[in-house]
Formats: structure tokens, sequence, C-alpha cells
């Protein structure tokens, strides 16, 4: 097997080390390390941290392969720093069957540039009228750990409750989707000054805060786990705050976008900038990222969502809901978190890779950048600075809200157990 | 076209030190009586005239126009105005203005003579718009045309049945009408067009 | 250079006041054997309604029809666009004929501000009502319709609306009537009052440029004006209020509280009225309701604004378009966030 040395890279943002792969394995971390034969990266300057996990990602196949497949979405993957992704439940057909989990599971195997790790759903069809078969997608080859009806939220109390208890038996974690269905019909853009300015349907806080204060306290109740998915308001952070407060067992994510942008934005009417949960206040988004400093939100995850031209070329009624990001996340938390002085590097390692992984039982990511550990590596170029380029994307669609904006930081290298799906920029 | 030269702008005025008036109020005072006179006379009493001024200064010209005749004639002479903006030729040329108001005489222009009137005739695009927007509101026995300068440089075959002053001009030169109504004198100035910096 | 007309919050005070007075200018057309102008001959115009508007759609038409432009109908029903074909395509396949302006009328908020801003045209947009965002030339009509009432017709020329004392009543959450009537009578000087339940206003309504009542009883003693909103039975099925005549006894205008307004004031209604429900007959009858005034003005402001947007080489309304506007505001926020941060 190849052997590769990455040469005077800070290691999560630490004093320079050079680190040695040999085959899938880091096999030594040191300085002034050398190695007979080996390729050599010289990563002066750049941060090396374990490939990211993505707990959240829309691969859309089966079924909407006009805007991405499991090979396009893992290509964009590599490209955004990422070794494994989470593929989300609501394909066309839902995967909902240990059939559907595991053919999503074998596309990841054979593209190569990420591990896929299929998301079931929590409902036959994400109708949150009858519990899927969770233990069969569980027992698959797929091996489900996390399940979720992602885009719709499981608004049954009873429905919700035996999911969270079913899945104690074999250390599942429901994702939940918070979204109160009554609260949010028509609902268009965050409720506020603007919607109301705009005449476009509000979708209030309190419909995201109510379904989370609830499961946290089925959880509680319970005594099993529960992850909040894409948490987006300043309410949610508290309730979660106070749930681990108490020890209740939840998790809670926030999405890069949530991070940076604010609903001021649909003044432009432009539908890139619709996606559920929507883009809040600023407020809202100042209480997100001191909450993912303080740790009182654990990760960041995409919710990387795909959609073809003509589903955003069109008016906003009509338009639909979400926005790509695994080629964009690293850069927008560099810019609101690391440049801005709320976490290191080691805090992003942690917020990106260790805790998703160990959230979704990941096995063999986000393990530490140490000799032994499987060779899951991302090197960045933080000084990098320049404005993002959809037509360079390698998902197969473009719809994201930062085209033309400029934003720091460059993934130049991801390796997969060793093998290097992205070389200087450019995937393998 | 016409009008633009007959648009007094406080402050280009002293820039344009070289303007000299070529009438004067008392001019102004007379040649409007001999017009007056005229039209009496050419309308054999004016008993059916209606006076139309083209905005801003023709308006009140028409209205000096009126008070002269009932003075002649001893009985009221109806006095309107005729807004040609929407009627102009070089309507796409610029933004569009800002109307003036159309105000027609009680009774209406039918079989009437209606005497237009206006400062300055020049190209006689205005006239032309004028007689187009008369066409629009009535069918009058005829149309006469009054004006206070005439300038010459015609581009249509339009003239004038009452004149207060010829004023052969270079394309060069500007001819600007004040009136007291709008600008606080009566004069009339010939000066030289300012060329662009 | 202010190409399209998307919202009443884009036009200036002189703007308005420009529209207004050429409106009473373009009034008077209407009193001639002939009730035409040349002005936009050649050009044409087509009306775009993805909605079902006769009354808007006729306004329209008549104001278009009096300045000589070409006129061309679009309506959602019994076309390509009841289903399948985007506003895109359908605004590119007219514009491919031609079209100088597109008079649109949507359902969705946003869609003529998309229309104008996208790219996908290059024709003048007017907005005819989108969703419940705007519909900016329902609140010129209105406004016109106040100016010759309350100030009068001539003594109203150049004037603004200063002062006086407008409530809107009814269902101002839906309603995109009442909030282009908020933004241009703010900016024509009147002291506007919303209202209405509590549940038919939207929330953030505290920021905008008027006062907000639960009590029609007690502003109505001190209205110059008072505009009564459609209210649809509808609503009461998604709890907005309990009943129809729980509605009306609280909100709605019937003979006796309207004796209670000013000797002066006028009753308003943007149409079409929905009798027994927020206004009752006798008040939508008598002589201070403006209902009928108002259809009559709005062929006037309409060819106002057509002649003011088309009638020459550029537009007369001189503020920035939408556009300009947005693309300055639109990564404010995260410019501001990062400076909160840095301090």
């Amino acid at each position: 097997m190849s052997k590769i040395l990455i040469r005077g890279a800070k290691v999560l943002g630490g004093e320079p080390q050079d680190v040695l792969i040999d085959g899938e394995t880091i096999t030594q971390v040191g300085t002034g390390l050398t190695a007979e034969g080996a390729e050599v990266v010289e990563a002066a300057g750049k941060v090396l941290l374990p490939g990211l996990v993505d707990l959240h990602t829309h691969l859309r196949e089966p079924g909407r392969e006009d805007s991405e497949t499991v090979l396009t979405g893992t290509r964009a993957a590599a490209s955004g720093g990422y070794t494994s992704v989470f593929a989300m439940a609501n394909t066309f057909p839902v995967a909902d069957t240990a059939g559907v989990v595991e053919q999503v599971w074998r596309l990841g195997q054979e593209s190569g540039y990420c591990d896929v790790q299929p998301i079931g759903a929590v409902t036959v069809g994400l109708e949150g009228k009858k519990l899927a078969e969770l233990g069969a997608m569980h027992e698959s080859a797929a091996g489900v750990t996390v399940f979720s009806d992602d885009g719709k939220c499981v608004h049954d109390a009873v429905i919700m409750r035996r999911a969270l208890e079913y899945v104690k038996a074999f250390g599942g974690v429901v994702a939940q989707h918070a979204q109160e269905p009554r609260l949010t019909e028509g609902a268009e853009m965050n409720e506020g000054i603007v919607s109301a300015e705009l005449g476009l349907g509000g979708w209030p806080a309190v419909a995201e805060e109510s379904i989370i204060a609830r499961d946290v306290l089925l959880a509680e109740h319970v005594g099993s786990r529960v992850h909040i998915c894409h948490l987006s308001t300043a309410g949610s952070v508290e309730i979660v705050r106070w749930a681990k407060s108490r020890g209740i067992d939840v998790t809670a994510e926030v999405t890069p976008h949530h991070l940076l942008l604010t609903d001021e934005l649909v003044r432009t009417y432009n539908p890139v900038y619709k996606v559920n949960p929507p883009l809040r206040t600023e407020r809202d988004v100042l209480a997100l990222r001191q909450a993912l400093a303080d740790g009182t939100i654990d990760i960041v995850a995409t919710d990387h969502a795909p959609h073809p031209h003509e589903d955003k070329d069109c008016e906003w009624a009509a338009a639909a809901m979400g926005m790509v990001g695994l080629e964009t996340a690293l850069s927008v938390v560099q810019e609101t978190m690391v440049d801005t002085g709320l976490l290191d590097w080691a805090g992003v390692a942690d917020r990106m890779s260790f805790t998703p992984a160990r959230i979704g039982r990941a096995e063999g990511h986000g393990r530490p950048v140490s000799a032994g550990e499987p060779a899951n590596l991302t090197l960045l170029d933080t000084a990098y600075r320049g404005a993002v380029d959809p037509a360079g994307f390698a998902s197969r669609s473009r719809n994201t809200p930062y085209e033309g904006r400029e934003l720091p930081g460059r993934v130049t290298h991801t390796w997969l157990r060793g093998k290097a799906t992205l070389v200087d920029g450019k995937l393998t | 076209m016409d009008k633009q030269h007959t648009q007094y702008t406080p402050g280009t005025q002293d820039a344009q030190s070289d303007a000299r008036p070529v009438l004067e109020g008392p001019d102004i005072a007379r040649v409007l009586t001999r017009i007056a006179h005229e039209i009496v006379e050419r309308a054999k009493g004016a008993d059916d005239v209606v006076l139309l001024g083209i905005p801003t200064r023709g308006v009140f010209l028409a209205q000096r126009l009126a008070a002269k005749l009932e003075q002649i004639t001893e009985r009221k002479v109806p006095v309107g105005s005729l807004d040609i903006t929407m009627y102009r030729d070089d309507l796409r040329m610029h933004p569009p203005r800002a109307l003036a108001r159309t105000e027609i005489p009680g009774d209406g222009i039918d079989g009437r003579l209606v005497v237009l009137v206006d400062d300055v005739l020049f190209s006689g695009r205005t006239i032309r718009a004028a007689l187009d927007a008369l066409n629009d509101i009535g069918r009058p026995r005829a149309v006469q045309l009054a004006v206070l300068v005439d300038r010459g440089h015609r581009e249509l075959p339009i003239r004038a049945d009452y004149v207060g002053k010829n004023l052969p001009t270079s394309l060069r030169e500007t001819v600007k009408v004040l009136l007291a109504e709008e600008d606080g004198r009566d004069t009339v100035l010939l000066g030289a067009k300012q060329t662009a910096q | 250079m202010q190409r399209h007309l998307i919202s009443a919050a884009d036009l200036t005070r002189d703007d308005a006041v420009l529209i207004l007075d050429t409106a009473e200018e373009m009034a008077r057309v209407a009193d001639r054997p002939i009730k035409k102008l040349p002005t936009l001959r050649g050009r044409t115009v087509v009306n775009l309604f993805f909605e079902d508007s006769t009354r808007t759609r006729i306004s329209f038409e008549a104001a278009e029809k009096r300045l000589s432009a070409d006129v061309i109908n679009f309506t959602a029903k019994g076309s390509s666009v009841s289903k399948g074909e985007s506003l895109k395509d359908t605004a590119q396949t007219l514009e491919a004929m031609g079209v100088d302006a597109v008079v649109i009328r949507h359902g969705a908020s946003g869609a003529p501000y998309r229309l104008a801003t996208s790219g996908w045209i290059d024709a003048h947009v007017i907005n005819a009502g989108d969703g419940t965002h705007q519909h900016p030339t329902q609140a010129l009509l209105d406004a016109f319709t106040m100016r010759r009432r309350l100030v009068g017709r001539d003594a109203g020329i150049g004037q603004d609306l200063s002062g006086r004392r407008i409530t809107i009543v009814g269902d101002v959450l839906h309603s995109r009537v009442a909030r282009s009537n908020v933004d241009l009578l703010h900016t024509l000087g009147a002291e506007v009052t919303l209202v209405a339940p509590p549940t038919l206003l939207p929330v953030g309504i505290d920021t905008w440029p008027c006062e907000v009542s639960y009590d029609l009883d007690s502003t109505l003693t001190k209205s110059d004006a008072v505009m009564m909103l459609r209210v649809q039975r509808e609503r009461m099925n998604a709890a907005f209020f309990p009943t129809e005549r729980e509605y009306s006894r609280r909100y709605g205008l019937d003979g006796e509280r309207m004796a209670r307004m000013p000797e002066h004031a006028i009753v308003m209604h943007p149409g079409p009225m929905v009798r027994g429900m927020e206004i009752t007959a006798e008040v939508a009858d008598s002589d201070r309701c403006t209902v009928i005034e108002q259809v009559t003005n709005g062929v006037s402001i309409r060819m106002a604004v057509l002649y003011l947007l088309l009638g020459g080489n550029e537009p007369a309304l001189a503020h920035p378009s939408p556009t300009t506007a947005l693309a300055t505001r639109r990564f404010a926020p995260t410019a501001e966030l990062r400076t909160t941060e840095e301090k």
C-alpha cells in the first residue's frame, strides 16, 4: 500500500506536525518525519482536521436523480472535506424499508468518495401515522441507527413517544424535524417584521420550539435519546439548554446557513433563500453561534438540499425549499465561528467530526488524528478568501445562497481511509 | 421644441449676460392691443371667438387678450387653456413631462372660431400637436393662431394669423418670453444658446 | 431610474404627488367627447392576470386604451399557465411578441418583483396586486379619492394628505390594499390607524408607520376617512373570528356608527363589498361612500402611472428602482453581524 506524508500541517489548528499515512491507517504523528517512497503533501500553514461527518444530507437518490445522485452528492461531500454523510430518508420511494436503505448504502460504497450511512424513516412514507420497520432497517446491511422523517415532523405525540421507546432496543436515535404542522400551514418564511411587510406566510418560531419542548420531555419520560435537526431559533436554544441541564439525553444540530443568513435576504424574493426551517432574525443567528460555541448545540449539519435550477428560477411561492451546503459548510463555519473567535479548530473538529460521528455511531469516523486511527482526514487552506462560484460545484445542483459572496477557507485535500478523494482542490 | 426656448429658469438668465431685451413691458401691451383689434376686425366682431392659450405662458397671453377683447367688444370672451403635452411628437425623446391644465370654456368649441395663443412660434410642432388635441375635443368653425413672437425656422407648413413681432433669429440664439404672472416682469429676451462645456 | 411600479413603498412623496396631479389631468379626458389620447400609440401593454380580478383588469384596460396603447389580455384560466408553464416562460413568450409593459396580477406575493428583477424580461412591470403583498395602484387611487374629497379637486393639486386621519378597518393580515395604503398614506403625511381584531393583524405590525387599535368606535369620531376592507367569510372557518355576526357587530360599519363620524368624513371600500359583513347596505349606498368614485378614479390613476412610466424615453419617477435599492441591502445583515461581534 502507498504511503502519504503530510508535512507541517497544523493538526486541529495546533503546532505544525507531520502525519504519515500507510495504507488505510495513520501510522505516525510527529515532527521531522521521513518515509521512503512516500508521496509528500506540503501542508505548511494549512489546518488538518479529521474527515468531516454530516449527519444531515439529502442525496436525492433514488427518485430525484435530476437534482443529485449518491455519486454526485458524495463527490460534493469530498470537495467539502467530508468522509461520511448521513443520507436522509425522504427519497422516492421513501427509505422506510430495509431494501431502500441497503440500496443507498451500496451506492455509497460504490462511489468511493465518501461513506454513506442511510437514515431510515420513522414512519411509513413519512406520513407520521405508522412506524416503519425500524428494527429491520437496523439489522440490514446498512445498519441504520438514525431515524428521521426529516422534511416532515413526527407531529403525533404518541407516535413520537413510541419511536423514542422502540429504538432504545438497539441504541438508535430519532432525529426530529421540529415543525408543528398546524402552526405552519401556508408558511413561506420566518414569521416576523419581514414576513408582515412582504406578505409571505409566516413560519413562527413557536412552531419549532413547542415540538422541541414536547420531545425533550418525551425523551426524558421514556429514557431515550433524541436529536434535534436544524435548530433555528433563540428560543429553541433555551429549551435545549434547559433540557441538558436536567440531564435529558438530547443533541442538536445547526446548519451553516442559519449561522450566517437572516430573513432580511428574503426581501429579494429570490427563492435561493427559501429553506425549511426558514432563515431567522439576527438575534436568532447570534444565539445559535453562541450555543454552538458553548456546546448547547452539539454539531453543525449541512441539510444539503439540492434542487434543479427550474425549481428555484421562479416566483417564491412556487419554489422548492432548501439549499446545497456540503461544499461551503467549512467556509461558513470559519467565517461565523472561527474568524469571530467563538470556536478554535479543535472545536470545529468536535462539532463537525467527533460529535456527529458519535451521535450517528459512524464507525471509523470522527476519530482523533493519531497513530493507529483510520486515515480519514481533510486539509484546509484557512488563509484563502474568495467568492463562491457555483459553476465549480461537484454537486449536480447549484442552489447556493452564497453565490458571489466572499468566504474564507478552502478544502485542498480529503482522504478517505488513506485514499485521496480530493487533491489540490480537485476530485480524484 | 418650441417650449424649451421659452422656459425661463432663474439663475441661467444671469449667466447669460449677453441676453438683450427685444420687447419690453409697454411693447408687449401695445402688440397685444393691436392683435386684439386685428381679431375683432378679422372675426367681424369676434362674437364666436374662443381663446385657448397653450401652457404655460400662452395661457397668460390668452387671458390678457381676452381682457382687451372685452374692452373693445364689451362682451365676455371665453378663454381657456389647451395642454398639448400628450400630443407631442417628441414624447419618446424625453422623460414624460408633468401635465398642464386643459380648460375648455363651458360652451365648448364646436362651431366656434378658436384662436390658439402661444408665446413663441418656432418649429411649428407645438401648434401641430395643438391641432391634434383640438380635434379630440370638438369641431371648431375655424382655427387661428396668435403668437407674441415669430422667430422663424418652421419645420411644418404652419403660419400664424396674428404676430406680435417677427424676430429673425439664428438657430444659435434663444428667445425667452417673461411674463409678470409667471416671472415677475414682462420682457422678451434674445440671447445666445449656451454651448455644452 | 424607476422602470417599474412594484410597491407603494418605492414611491417618494414627490413621485406620489406627481402621479396624483397627473391623474387629475387625466380625469378631465373622461369628460371629453373623445376619451382618448395618442400618448402610448405604438406601445404594447399586456395584462397578465394569474388571478381573477375583472374590475382591476378592466380598469387597466380602459386606461391603456384611452392612452392608445395596444392591449393584450392574458388570463391564466384557459391558458397554458393553469398547469405547468412557469411565470418565467409565460413572461418570456409574451415579451417575444414585443411587449413594452406587463401589468401583472398574481396570487403569489413577490411575483411582480421577481418578474422585474430576475432578468427574465426587459419590459416595464406594473404590479396589479400580488398575493398579500402590495397593490400600489389601488393605494394611489384611494389617495386620489381622499385628496379630492378632503382637500379639493383644484385645491389639491401639488398637495399631499398631511395631517389627515385615515382609519383602515378589517382583514389587514391578508390585505395587500392595507399594506399599500399604509406605505403610501404615510409617505403623503397622513396619520393612519388600523383597526382589526388581533387575529387579523400581522405579527410585527408595531414596526409599521401607523397606529393600531382593536376598537372601532373610539377611532371613528376622529377620522377624516374610514376605509373598510373586505372580510372573507372563509376566514371564520380558520378561527380568525367566531361568527359573522360577532365580526359585523364589533368591526362592521353601519348607519349608526357612520353617524358618529365627523360630518366631512368619507367611507371608502376597495371593493368588492360584502354587504352585511363589514358594511351595511345603508352605508354602502350613502353619499358618503366613495366606492363608485374609487372605480372611476382608478382609470385616471392607471392612465397617470402608464404615462409616467411609459410615455417618454425614460420613466419620470426619479427614485431608485427596487433592484438597485435591494442590491445594496442584499448582503447587509451579515456585514452588520460581523461588526457586532468584532466589538
